[in-house]
């Protein structure tokens, strides 16, 4: 339907305003973020008002979901010269399902190309104007080091995405990392991590950490106001720790049932511990024995 | 129940819209104006033509109505109504919701210049939903297609020469893999 729309513009003059091209940056950004990360990028060849947007977009969505069709978009075959891909894109969609048996090759090459992808994109998106980032590798289709891997770009992330390399400072500095929103999927996460978190994610509300390995001890933040906490495997989470914390969200994974959680958010009003009795031997909040183990 | 409060609002060609304080003050916009005392004779919003200005309204209409609802539920919930009565308020609200969601989706069934006309109105006036809605029909349309799929959707003159494309597609061959 969308075609056939184009079509009859086209159709009707050859002067036709591209109107989607002449709104302002921020609201091409806009429509950008609700894009996966690889779309987004791509958008660099569709005419020079296209060409650099993707380096300063706001919102990252890095999924190695979409990676399931690339596979089939490089045909091994014949090194497909650049002006191929678009052409090819559709059909060798369609050969993918016949070969589809050499799923473990695939699977391979799918990791392979998200990896390079990821790795780029951290190197030459500007990082440091984010809003939200998204990195999501798939646990079905991802090779066993995976999450350590997306760990390791997640870190050099963190480490470069200001000019100054934080110090270590009591209070607000010029080394703080704007971001909001952070939601990571099967990403292999040490107390590095949440070492950035407190120190150098000076503006970040949202956390949600789904299917992680986390060797992480504490999360003390003095921005966070929502923090989901999806299925981790913990070594071993004994504190959180927030003034701003409004909505926690324990929800399955394992931890160490010697130890004591220690939960102190005193602006909490929506807290959910759904996890078996082997997480903790105890869980406070707010020092309040009686909310224990909801 | 005292009747709400009106404002009028003025769209670029003269035309006049009353609308409930509620709805218009969904607008970041107009809500800055009205605190700031502004609204004596009505409020001007020169960017914004009358056929975009009604669309818009129509949404802020549907949508200040589905939150007066919802809070009216919670305050009988809250007030401590009996059990009958505010399980029927959350069905309510859950109705609401559904219902939102589809209205949502049916009003960006639009041709794509209206498109652009709210998209840019809901910037101006500063209606975040609005805005969110809009870019994301927009995602929509480009999600899954190739660069010159998006091309023809959009009617984006490609402006580089062969040449030049090749050598952006070689700079960023990382994401055409």
């Amino acid at each position: 339907m969308e075609v056939e729309e184009a079509a009859t513009e086209r159709g009707s003059s050859g002067g036709d305003a591209d109107r989607l091209s002449a709104l302002p940056d921020s609201l091409l950004h806009a429509v950008m973020s609700f894009l996966k990360a690889r779309q987004a990028v791509q958008t660099c060849v569709l005419s020079a008002r296209w060409r650099h947007l993707w380096r300063s977009v706001p919102c990252l969505d890095v999924d190695h979901d979409e990676f399931r069709t690339a596979v089939a978009s490089a045909p091994s075959n014949h090194p497909a010269t650049v002006h191929d891909y678009s052409d090819s894109d559709i059909d060798s969609y369609d050969d993918s399902e016949d070969d589809n048996d050499d799923s473990n090759d695939n699977s391979e090459r799918e990791w392979e190309d998200f990896e390079d992808f990821a790795e780029n994109l951290m190197h030459r998106c500007n990082v440091a104007q984010l809003d939200s980032l998204r990195l999501r590798v798939s646990r079905g289709r991802a090779p066993n080091f995976a999450d350590r891997q997306a760990g390791g770009w997640l870190r050099r992330a963190m480490k470069y995405c200001t000019p100054d390399p934080p110090r270590q400072r009591e209070g607000l500095s010029s080394s703080s990392w704007r971001l909001k929103r952070l939601y990571l999927c099967n990403v292999a996460l040490d107390n590095r991590f949440a070492k950035h978190v407190s120190s150098v994610c000076l503006s970040l509300e949202d956390l949600e950490l789904e299917d992680c390995a986390c060797g992480i001890h504490s999360i003390t933040s003095r921005s966070l106001k929502n923090l989901v906490l999806k299925n981790c495997r913990w070594q071993y989470l004994s504190e959180i720790a927030s003034p701003k914390l409004k909505s926690l969200v324990i929800s399955g994974g394992s931890n160490a049932d010697e130890c004591v959680l220690v939960i102190v958010a005193p602006a909490i009003a929506h807290l959910c511990l759904d996890v078996s009795l082997r997480f903790a031997r105890r869980i406070s909040v707010n020092q309040n024995p009686s909310l224990s183990r909801i | 129940m005292a009747s709400p409060a009106m404002v009028t609002l003025i769209s670029s060609d003269d035309a006049r819209f009353e609308v409930t304080e509620a709805a218009a003050t969904m607008s970041q916009t107009i809500r800055h104006m009205i605190e700031d005392g502004c609204t004596d004779g009505g409020i001007p919003l020169p960017n914004v033509p009358a056929r975009t200005l009604a669309k818009v309204l129509e949404y802020c209409n549907k949508h200040a109505a589905a939150t007066a609802a919802e809070s009216s539920a919670a305050g009988g919930a809250a007030a401590g109504s009996d059990s009958g009565s505010s399980s029927s308020a959350d069905s309510a609200g859950k109705d609401d919701g559904v219902d939102l969601a589809s209205f949502d989706k049916a009003f960006v069934e639009v041709d794509t210049d209206t498109l652009y006309d709210l998209l840019l109105a809901a910037n101006y006036l500063d209606v975040k939903t609005l805005l969110d809605l809009c870019c994301q029909k927009v995602a929509d349309m480009i999600r899954g297609k190739t660069p010159e799929q998006i091309r023809q959707t959009f009617g984006i003159k490609n402006d580089f020469s062969p040449e030049e494309e090749e050598k952006i597609r070689k700079e960023n061959q990382w994401a055409f893999e």
